[in-house]
């Protein structure tokens, strides 16, 4: 029986055409079989967890892939995370000209924008930028070198794959997701300010008086706190969905598919549960 | 010693080993054989605890493998090395990288020492000057003496090879055994070759074991398999001589 084989018996075995694929294409997955599976992968998901936290002295394992990591994040991001938050803001600063026009004052643009921005658009646009960008990537990386024996190669030179492979994605996400909302934060706000300037009457004093009538720290730390919670899902649940791939190509493709759907939804939920934790709503 | 004793393991409802028991002397050559599919590969991985039983012990050195903590398993494991099938280099790794992971976490040696000890490595195996290919810049045979060159790098007790030769051509795959052989006789491992290349193997191994529907159907000395009156064994052999066709005319 060769490795892959064995690879192959072993996801059979588990029951699984893929890591959390029902949940993610099928909500009444949730009866029956399911629930058991989904219990299965929640068990998974708690006991890899608990070995990322128990890999976390192991510092010298994972310092380089860590620097590594962080660089190809921000790298594989940056470009596409400038060019969307300037879409992002222009649109944002012209229909909310739109929605204000007939009743308040224009620098009141400024202080929407400071809110729509710093709360709500920088840290999600860049969660949904590194999902489809970073995620579905570790997702099919971890994949392929499972399929192909690498992380089994790698334990037997007596590594622990989570304090190599896992944890430096996980907390390089934790790091750079908040690194790229404020990079997507100052972007939007600059592109929103610029459009308002070209496109309404509104002036930069007025813009500028505006946001900072509005701004609190709060609002840049609300952000920033959703942001290392995405940056945690991304890395956590694309590393979940790689590391226990099965079934040779079609089990990589699952993977990637999986965890960006999968991790949407988590950011989805937890973008309302720290809205409403933290907005005192 | 690695003693495997009453080891079982299922995949669902596929049962693949029923209570594999078999002894390892230090020093020695064992090889594995039998059919493809019947639980060879399961058994490696189960001996460098890569795969868990579902019953049964892996005993090396009388310490219970399967009962032992991860951070000892992970201990022990140095002192093994291990070729995959598929070789399972590691694809954004150079030749140095890859030959080089052990001894950079696990020695505290100068990176000059380090280089030194890759560039011995890979001699050994025919690679010199191959440092800073990457896998994918590399051939067949030429990935699987890289995976021989990373096995020895963390001079390791115990050798244990996965269908050392499998989808390499007659050439290639002789020159792999010629340099299981030499690694075998040059480093003084104990060495575990899972295969169902019969011919080849029997002239390097001391021992020989053959796997049949998840037991140990055959133990003994190479010779003492050609000379084997059990018609399973038998039929294996023979038909590794001269293929199945030619059997059933013998």
């Amino acid at each position: 029986m060769g490795g892959a084989e064995a690879n192959q018996l072993k996801g059979k075995a588990q029951g699984t055409s893929g890591p959390l694929s029902h949940i993610a294409m099928n909500p009444i997955s949730f009866i029956g079989k399911d629930v058991i599976e989904f219990s299965f992968h929640l068990g998974r998901m708690v006991k890899l967890l608990w070995e990322i936290l128990k890999a976390v002295p192991d510092f010298r394992t994972y310092s380089k892939p860590l620097a590594k990591q962080m660089l190809v994040i921000g790298n594989r991001s940056l470009t596409i995370i400038f060019f969307i938050s300037i879409l992002a803001g222009m649109t944002v600063s012209v229909q909310t000209a739109y929605n204000l026009k007939s009743y308040a004052p224009l620098y009141f643009l400024g202080s929407t924008m400071e809110k729509t921005i710093l709360l709500e658009f920088g840290p999600l646009l860049a969660a949904f930028i590194l999902v489809g960008r970073v995620g579905a990537t570790i997702a099919a990386e971890l994949g392929t070198m499972r399929v192909t024996e690498q992380i089994d190669a790698l334990e037997s030179l007596a590594f622990n794959p989570v304090s190599y492979l896992i944890l430096p994605r996980v907390v390089a996400g934790m790091i750079m997701v908040p690194v790229l909302t404020i990079f997507a934060d100052a972007v939007g706000i600059t592109a929103g300010w610029l459009t308002c300037i070209a496109k309404t009457n509104v002036t930069t004093h007025q813009f500028f008086y505006g946001f900072k009538s509005v701004y609190q720290t709060f609002d840049l730390s609300f952000g920033l706190i959703k942001a290392v919670f995405f940056g945690l899902t991304i890395t956590f649940v694309s590393c979940y969905e790689g590391y226990y791939a099965r079934q040779g190509a079609e089990g990589v493709g699952m993977a990637a598919t999986n965890s960006v759907v999968i991790a949407s939804i988590i950011i989805l939920i937890l973008d309302y549960f720290w809205a409403s934790a933290l907005l005192g709503f | 010693m690695i003693e495997l004793r009453g080891l079982t393991k299922s995949f669902g409802e596929l049962e693949v080993l029923r209570g594999v028991d078999l002894s390892i002397s230090e020093g020695r050559t064992v090889a594995i054989i039998g059919e493809s599919g019947c639980g060879k590969t399961v058994l490696l991985k189960m001996i460098i605890g890569l795969l868990k039983p579902d019953s049964g012990s892996v005993l090396l050195h009388g310490q219970d493998l399967t009962r032992i903590k991860y951070k000892e398993l992970v201990e022990i494991r140095k002192g093994f090395g291990m070729v995959f099938q598929g070789s399972a280099l590691f694809d954004s790794l150079t030749v140095d990288g890859n030959v080089g992971l052990g001894l950079r976490r696990h020695t505290r040696v100068s990176e000059e020492e380090i280089r030194k000890k890759i560039n011995w490595c890979l001699s050994h195996v025919g690679l010199e000057g191959a440092e800073d290919r990457y896998p994918a810049q590399l051939s067949g045979g030429m990935k699987k003496r890289v995976a021989f060159a990373r096995a020895i790098a963390m001079a390791p007790q115990f050798l244990l090879y996965d269908e050392p030769t499998t989808g390499l051509d007659p050439i290639t795959a002789g020159r792999i055994h010629q340099l299981i052989d030499y690694l075998n006789r040059k480093l003084s491992v104990t060495s575990i070759i899972v295969t169902h290349d019969i011919a080849v193997v029997s002239r390097m191994a001391d021992r020989m074991a053959m796997l049949h529907q998840g037991v140990i159907r055959f133990e003994g000395t190479p010779e003492e398999l050609m000379r084997a009156d059990d018609p399973v064994v038998r039929q294996f052999v023979v038909s590794s001589k001269y293929g199945r066709g030619e059997y059933e005319k013998v």
